[in-house]
C-alpha cells in the first residue's frame, strides 16, 4: 500500500506553498531538495516545541529535531497515510527520540536552571508589558504550569503535550502515539486532574493576590512610607 | 446529568472543544445546580488557561537555523550516493531532474578526481628516488585535471627531510620542489608548512621552522593526522611520505567532521601521509 502511494502521482508533482504534507512527502522520497526544505520548514517549530516541553531543555529539543528529519530522510517510505496525518508521524518519531533520550539522561541531575539555556525557552519571560504586577504574575503562572507538566510522567505528559499545548485531535494523538483514542482520553483527563492537584497552591496564590488587591496595594504603600 | 456523567465531559467543557450541542447545554446546568461540578470546571477552566499560556509563550520557539542547514547537508549527501547508486531513484520532475544531474555530475566528477588521485598517489609511492622524474612526467601529463601535490618522503627520529627537487608537484605552479615540516606534539602531528626549493633540513622530532617569506601555505590550519582504520597508527611509523590531495567535501562526514552546508560543492584538500609500503596511514585536511 504505502509503495503503491509512493508512485501515485509522482511524476506530475512539483513543490509549491499549497502541497500538501503527503506531497511534499511524496517528492523528498523522490530526491527533492525544495520539498525537504519545505516540509521541514512547515514543521519543524512543532517538533522541537513538543521536543522542548517534554524535555525542558533545548538542547535536547534541537538534537530530537535534528534526528526526527534525518529520520524522515532515511525512512520516509515507512510513512502509511491510513494511520495518521504526516504531523503525527513526525510527533510520533520524536516522541520515541525524546523518551530514549529521557532515559538515557535520567541519572543526569539537572542544575542549570538559571542558564542561558533555561532563559532560551522563554527569552521575554522577564520583559514586563503593560501592567507588571500582571505580566509578573503570568510568567509565574506560565513558570508554574511548565514545571508542574515537566513533573509528570512521561506517558501523561506526552498526551498534555500533544492535546492541550499542541491542539491535536484525540485522534491525531493517538495516531502519534500508537494508542487507542480512548487511551489518550483517559490519559488526558488523569493528567488534567494530577496538574490540578500540583497547581492548586498556585492557583490559591493567584486567587489571593487578585482578590484585595486594592487593600493589598493600600497596604503596601503605608508600609513603605511607614 | 448526574455528576459522573459531568465528570465524563468536564475536560472538553473546559477546552471548548467540539461537542453536541445538548450534551454540552445539560452539562453547563448540572454545574449551575452541583457546587461540587461548578469548582470542578473552574479548576478545569483555570488549567486551561494555564496550558494556553504556555503554549502562546512557546510558540515563536523553533529549531536554529544550524539545524536545517545541517539537515541540507545530510540531505544532499544522501540524494547524491542514493542517486548515484540506484538510476531508478532518480526524480520525476522537472525540478528534481535538475538536482538530480547536478548531484549525479558533482559526485561523478569529484568521484573521478578522488579515484585518479589515488591511482597517482599509488604510483609516485611505488616509485623510487632515481625514477622520480619519470613520475614527474607522469603527473605533469595529469596534474592538470587533478591539482595534485606531492612532496618528499619524511624522516623521524631525528633524521633531517631531505628535500626532492624532483617531486613537488603542483598545478599550474611549475614544478617547485615542496619540503614538508612536521611538528609532533602530545596529540599527535599537529602543523603542517611547506617551503621552497632552499626550505630544507626539517625533521618530524625538533622540527624546525621554515621561512615564512618563502613559505606559500604557511596560513594552512590543519585537524590532527587522523589514523586510517587499516593503518596500525601513527607510532610504528619510521618514515613516509605526504601527498596533498582533492577529495569531495562529504568525506569529512566519514571521519565525523563537520561539512559547511553553504560549501558543499567544493573539494576540500587534505594530507595523507602514506608509510613505506606506499598505504595510506592517516589523514588530515587542510584548510
Amino acid at each position: 500500500m504505502t509503495a503503491r502511494w509512493l508512485i501515485v502521482n509522482q511524476s506530475t508533482m512539483t513543490v509549491n506553498k499549497t502541497s500538501n504534507d503527503g506531497q511534499l512527502l511524496r517528492l523528498l522520497m523522490a530526491g527533492d531538495e525544495d520539498a525537504f526544505t519545505s516540509l521541514y520548514r512547515r514543521r519543524q517549530g512543532g517538533v522541537y516545541r513538543f521536543a522542548l516541553q517534554m524535555s525542558g531543555s533545548a538542547a535536547m529539543a534541537e538534537d530530537v529535531t535534528q534526528e526526527v528529519f534525518m529520520v524522515l530522510m532515511r525512512e520516509a517510505n515507512h510513512y502509511d497515510p491510513s494511520k495518521g496525518s504526516v504531523q503525527a508521524y513526525l510527533y510520533g518519531i520524536a516522541r520515541n527520540h525524546v523518551l530514549r533520550r529521557l532515559e538515557r539522561d535520567r541519572p543526569l541531575v539537572q542544575i542549570a536552571d538559571d542558564s542561558e539555556e533555561a532563559q532560551a525557552i522563554c527569552p521575554e519571560r522577564f520583559v514586563a508589558q503593560g501592567d507588571p504586577l500582571k505580566e509578573l504574575l503570568r510568567s509565574e503562572l506560565i513558570e508554574s504550569v511548565r514545571q508542574a507538566v515537566l513533573a509528570l510522567p512521561s506517558h501523561y505528559r506526552e498526551v498534555v503535550v500533544l492535546c492541550d499545548l499542541h491542539e491535536l485531535s484525540y485522534a491525531e494523538a493517538a495516531s502519534a502515539l500508537s494508542c487507542a483514542i480512548g487511551t489518550v482520553r483517559s490519559r488526558l483527563h488523569r493528567a488534567r486532574s494530577m496538574l490540578i492537584e500540583r497547581l492548586r497552591a498556585t492557583r490559591q496564590e493567584e486567587e489571593k493576590s487578585e482578590e484585595p488587591a486594592e487593600d493589598s496595594a493600600l497596604l503596601k504603600t503605608t508600609r513603605c512610607f511607614a | 446529568m448526574n455528576c459522573p456523567d459531568f465528570e465524563m465531559i468536564v475536560d472538553d467543557l473546559a477546552r471548548g472543544r467540539m461537542m453536541e450541542a445538548t450534551q454540552r447545554a445539560s452539562g453547563l446546568a448540572h454545574a449551575d445546580a452541583c457546587a461540587h461540578c461548578a469548582s470542578r470546571l473552574a479548576d478545569e477552566r483555570w488549567l486551561t488557561r494555564g496550558l494556553r499560556s504556555v503554549a502562546t509563550d512557546t510558540e515563536n520557539n523553533e529549531a536554529p537555523a544550524r539545524v536545517e542547514a545541517a539537515l541540507l547537508a545530510a540531505f544532499r549527501e544522501r540524494d547524491g550516493r542514493a542517486a548515484l547508486l540506484n538510476p531508478a531513484a532518480r526524480p520525476a520532475t522537472p525540478a528534481g531532474r535538475q538536482s538530480f544531474w547536478r548531484v549525479a555530475g558533482g559526485a561523478a566528477a569529484a568521484a573521478a578526481a578522488a579515484l585518479a588521485a589515488l591511482v597517482f598517489v599509488a604510483f609516485v609511492a611505488s616509485r623510487t628516488r632515481p625514477e622520480q622524474p619519470a613520475a614527474q612526467a607522469v603527473a605533469e601529463r595529469g596534474s592538470q585535471a587533478l591539482k595534485l601535490s606531492a612532496w618528499p618522503s619524511v624522516r623521524e627520529e631525528g633524521r633531517a627531510i631531505e628535500p626532492e627537487p624532483g617531486v613537488g608537484l603542483r598545478s599550474g605552479r611549475g614544478l617547485t620542489p615542496q619540503p614538508v615540516a612536521f611538528e609532533r606534539t602530545p596529540r599527535g602531528i599537529r602543523r603542517g608548512a611547506m617551503g621552497g626549493s632552499n626550505a630544507a633540513g626539517n625533521a618530524i622530532g625538533g622540527a624546525q621552522p621554515l621561512d615564512a617569506a618563502t613559505n606559500s601555505t604557511a596560513s594552512d590550519i590543519s585537524t590532527d593526522f587522523i589514523p586510517l582504520t587499516y593503518g596500525g597508527g601513527l607510532d610504528g611509523l619510521d618514515s613516509g611520505r605526504v601527498v596533498r590531495v582533492e577529495l569531495p567535501r562529504s568525506a569529512l562526514v566519514r571521519f565525523g567532521l563537520p561539512v559547511n552546508a553553504e560549501r558543499a560543492g567544493e573539494p576540500v584538500k587534505a594530507d595523507v601521509l602514506l608509510g613505506e609500503d606506499g598505504l595510506a596511514q592517516a589523514i588530515r585536511f587542510v584548510r
